[in-house]
């Protein structure tokens, strides 16, 4: 195997780098309640990996309280192990189907038009049992593509549970009004990597998720309130 | 200086350090290697057979297809364990050259009705200390095990591994599509400069040899470097 003759070579030289590597990640890291914890590897990796190996888990905590209920989200604490619904009887992979008609889209109760100035290139939706459940749009504005999901979320899936970010990660979860709509928001907590991440708003009933690689939470922010103000 | 900034800075302190010793006295594999960097991520099963299943979509392949409601731009492929029933997944990958900094967010947000974990990925490029952001590496239809605004590094070589979930033994509900066992692993594709995040397209047309299961379409997540990565940042 030719990466395994690479591993042979390499590991003598990368021991050196390694260690230098390793030191300076523990000493940065261990105040920070958002880093990852550096953990011992085993000598054959999970997937037969052998050679150098660096292993990491963050480990999250069963949920006993804390959470906050804003509209229709539970926030819970930050570290908060993922916590398993019951969403009743589950679909099957059948009762699943695709529209690709846009005209048929746009007749969905899911469908949502763009805001004048803004151009809309791309729609999908799936259904569930025949009935609407996610439309996803591509619209485009200033040149740049903005993704557009909207999802319905029927009463007995909610709450929906939004597990927030420590507060020095470097991706930040909040809670926010948007036009008086419940929203919540993720955007990186600072430096320059503006693009990343969603405004997401609840219409009573739907979620509209926007994200973009080209523009920054400002506008994503500024395109929730116009679809928000209009289904006032 | 932001954090993310003393991140960034603190790292190219160490790659500068380790470089010329890592280039010195490397030998280069068979495949191209990146002036910057290379990092390879491979299946994220705890096995060293995968099964990739068929999953036809408009965007791909019959087994590569881009039907994330998050990350509809997502290249990603169903993969089930060939060898046995250990559902454990991590996020695994093989630097050649560069880094890269992670962090961990819900999949089942913005969107998404399904479980899963979303490792967003960032390199020290053009500039160390802003960095770019290179791609979301999506690992859906799993019970997620790791706290969510966690983060961790890439190493500066070798092997990344780090726990993130189980895979789901039943249909999770509440408006997700499931068809059966199987990890649904994917990533932001980025082609047009660099950093760049590719697809490796060829890896379904694989032909390890499948001792316990059906010949083709499966892949030994440490075995060659041609056909058993699935998603490679290079910059």
């Amino acid at each position: 195997m030719r990466m395994r003759r690479f591993f042979m070579v390499t590991v003598g030289a990368t021991a050196v780098a390694a260690a230098t590597f390793v030191s300076l990640i523990v000493s940065q890291g261990q105040d920070e309640p958002s880093r990852a914890s550096r953990i011992p590897c085993p000598s054959v990796g999970p997937a037969g990996q052998t050679g150098e190996m660096t292993c990491f888990e963050s480990r999250p905590t069963p949920y006993t309280s804390g959470a906050t209920m804003f509209g229709p989200y539970r926030l819970l604490p930050a570290g908060t192990k993922f916590i398993e619904r019951d969403y009743g009887a589950a679909p099957q992979a059948s009762d699943f189907s695709e529209v690709n008609d846009s005209d048929a889209i746009r007749k969905s109760s899911l469908y949502i038009r763009p805001p004048l100035g803004v151009a809309e290139t791309a729609l999908r939706e799936s259904t569930l049992k025949g009935t609407p459940l996610q439309v996803l749009s591509t619209w485009e504005l200033d040149g740049k593509t903005v993704n557009v999901v909207v999802t319905v979320d029927r009463p007995e899936w909610l709450p929906i549970d939004v597990y927030l970010h420590f507060p020095d990660s470097l991706i930040q979860v909040r809670a926010e009004m948007i036009a008086g709509k419940y929203a919540i928001v993720m955007e990186p907590a600072t430096g320059p990597a503006k693009n990343i991440g969603y405004v997401t708003v609840w219409l009573d009933g739907i979620e509209v998720s926007f994200s973009s690689e080209g523009h920054d939470h400002k506008t994503l922010r500024a395109l929730a309130q116009a679809i928000a103000t209009e289904k006032r | 200086m932001s954090k993310f900034h003393k991140v960034l800075d603190a790292f190219a302190i160490v790659v500068a350090l380790s470089a010329s010793v890592f280039a010195a006295l490397t030998i280069q594999s068979d495949s191209a290697l990146a002036a910057g960097g290379d990092i390879r991520i491979i299946a994220g099963l705890a096995t060293s057979e995968v099964t990739i299943t068929p999953h036809a979509d408009a965007c791909g392949t019959a087994y590569w297809h881009c039907d994330e409601a998050s990350h509809p731009t997502n290249t990603g492929l169903d993969l089930t364990n060939t060898l046995g029933s250990t559902t454990s997944t991590y996020f695994q990958s093989y630097t050649y050259g560069g880094y890269a900094y992670a962090e961990t967010s819900n999949h089942l947000a913005n969107g998404s009705k399904c479980p899963g974990v979303d490792i967003h990925l960032w390199v020290p490029y053009p500039d160390s200390s802003t960095g770019t952001s290179v791609t979301y590496i999506d690992f859906v239809q799993i019970e997620p095990g790791i706290a969510f605004g966690s983060s961790f590094y890439l190493a500066s070589s070798g092997w990344t591994i780090t726990y993130v979930g189980s895979v789901k033994q039943s249909a999770p509900g509440g408006g997700c599509p499931w068809d059966g066992i199987h990890l649904h692993q994917s990533g932001t594709p980025r082609g047009s400069s660099a950093p760049y995040l590719w697809t490796n397209w060829g890896v379904e047309s694989d032909d390890d040899p499948a001792p316990n299961g059906p010949n083709g379409n499966q892949i030994n997540p440490t075995g060659d470097t041609v056909y058993n990565w699935l998603h490679a940042i290079q910059y």
